[in-house]
């Protein structure tokens, strides 16, 4: 118990420097952003409590915006997707139930479980992050672009994540 | 009552969940006054100092531009300098200096992190309280106007971009000196919108616009940039034009906080006026 807390604060510091330092620092065309910081939140074990979870992601969402002056955008965001997780876990529960893995990972529940996972939640992430960013009707097909464009990104780089760190490891 | 308890406690998980968005949006509401800052942004010492760390690393990939707009500056300064002037006068007398008071200070100060890809943006910079930046200095760049001052820690100052939600800039238009204000799309971080310009002014390509220095915070005359396009829209009254910036936001790291020495006699005026009216 002892050291896998240690290993979560350990994930959540390298999440937080990768995302502030590197990922903020991209950004395609001028208005196409990544994310990945949210892969923290997707790859939580599904047994954990909802209350945890939520409270995971309302740090990890204000820690990342107390780097990038966003008053509490990122948090207001990331607390709405630990808050949905459980109830998508809950109602998409593959085949063999969830007694394979600890935590949602493309190793054991193969692409086709975890594609439409992990796009949902990205996309729920960055539609109420970049709605809440803009607050104006005004923009709403910019925004909306700007939305699908950046969820494509993000997925892009947490799908390389789950390849490359997870797949090698025999869970 | 314990129906209410009982209530509470079966959806416990929503009630954490409420609470939690309804401190995440008092901050977002915090963070968008511009005069009750938070403690929690980038100019806290924690935040300021992983940039600094950072931006010790990655200044080094940007030294030969840096270096070549210093060299330009530099040499436009040496231009200005008495020796690099022919003296036609025959003979010089000697002045008390009463007619050129000093108006602005400068205080340079590098660009520890920064952003163009919000639609608010905001800079960080290592110059703080113990510097002498306050806030709503306005901050340039050795090509033009950068933004203003937000929130002041000790050794860092939060920058509110030009490419931000509200900031809006008086501008002049130097051939015909017609006055508007400069705002931004939130789209295209190398182009402004410039608005307020009355359609029979007649506009071109490549027609500079500068500060007005109305607003007392940014000196008259500071470049700001270029006229890139223009169309009037139709039944409007106004140009709605496109402005190239002269100031590239992706690349800018040293810049100059401004100091007006008389900014709070200008504003305390303004107001006695206003109240006056009143």
């Amino acid at each position: 118990m002892n050291s896998d807390f240690l290993k979560y604060i350990g994930q959540f510091v390298l999440v937080c420097l990768l995302q502030v330092l590197v990922f903020n620092n991209l950004n395609l065309n001028g208005y196409i952003n990544a994310f990945p910081y949210i892969y923290l939140v997707l790859s939580l074990p599904i047994s954990m409590g909802r209350i945890p979870v939520l409270f995971i992601g309302f740090f990890l969402g204000l820690t990342i915006d107390i780097f990038s002056n966003t008053g509490g955008l990122h948090a207001a965001a990331t607390t709405l997707l630990a808050f949905y997780r459980p109830l998508y876990l809950k109602a998409q529960s593959p085949r063999e139930d969830y007694e394979l893995a600890t935590v949602p990972n493309l190793k054991t529940f193969g692409i086709a479980w975890y594609l439409p996972y992990a796009a949902l939640m990205v996309l729920l992430h960055h539609l109420s992050l970049f709605y809440l960013e803009t607050f104006r009707l005004a923009d709403f097909f910019f925004t909306l672009l700007k939305a699908i464009l950046s969820t494509g990104l993000t997925l892009f780089f947490i799908l390389a994540a789950e390849f490359l760190f997870v797949s090698n490891k025999r869970r | 009552m314990r129906n209410i308890l009982l209530f509470v406690y079966r959806n416990h998980v929503f009630f954490v969940f409420l609470l939690l968005e309804l401190v995440s949006f008092s901050l977002i509401v915090r963070n968008s006054n511009f005069h009750r800052g938070s403690f929690l942004n980038s100019s806290n010492q924690l935040s300021g100092s992983i940039y600094e760390f950072n931006n010790g690393i990655t200044e080094y990939f940007k030294l030969k531009t840096i270096n070549d707009d210093l060299a330009l500056e530099n040499a436009a300064l040496r231009s200005l300098l008495n020796y690099s002037k022919y003296s036609s006068a025959a003979k010089r007398y000697e002045v008390m200096d009463s007619l050129n008071r000093q108006h602005y200070t400068y205080i340079p100060a590098k660009i520890v992190n920064s952003s163009t890809d919000r639609r608010s943006n905001y800079l960080t910079i290592n110059r703080g309280i113990l510097h002498g930046v306050q806030p709503e200095m306005a901050v340039l760049s050795s090509n033009g106007i950068v933004g203003i001052v937000k929130d002041v820690s000790k050794d860092y100052a939060t920058v509110i971009s030009v490419l931000h939600k509200s900031s809006s800039i008086s501008a002049r238009l130097v051939d015909s000196g017609y006055i508007g204000s400069l705002v931004w799309d939130g789209k295209d971080p190398r182009v402004t919108q410039l608005m307020d310009i009355p359609n029979h002014v007649e506009l071109k390509k490549g027609m500079l616009i500068q500060t007005s220095g109305f607003s007392a915070l940014f000196p008259t005359g500071i470049d700001i940039g270029t006229v890139r396009s223009s169309e009037i829209k139709p039944g409007d009254n106004f140009h709605s034009i496109a402005v190239d910036m002269l100031t590239d936001f992706n690349s800018v790291s040293m810049v100059y906080v401004v100091n007006n020495l008389k900014r709070m006699e200008q504003v305390e005026l303004e107001n006695q006026t206003q109240e006056n009216e009143q």
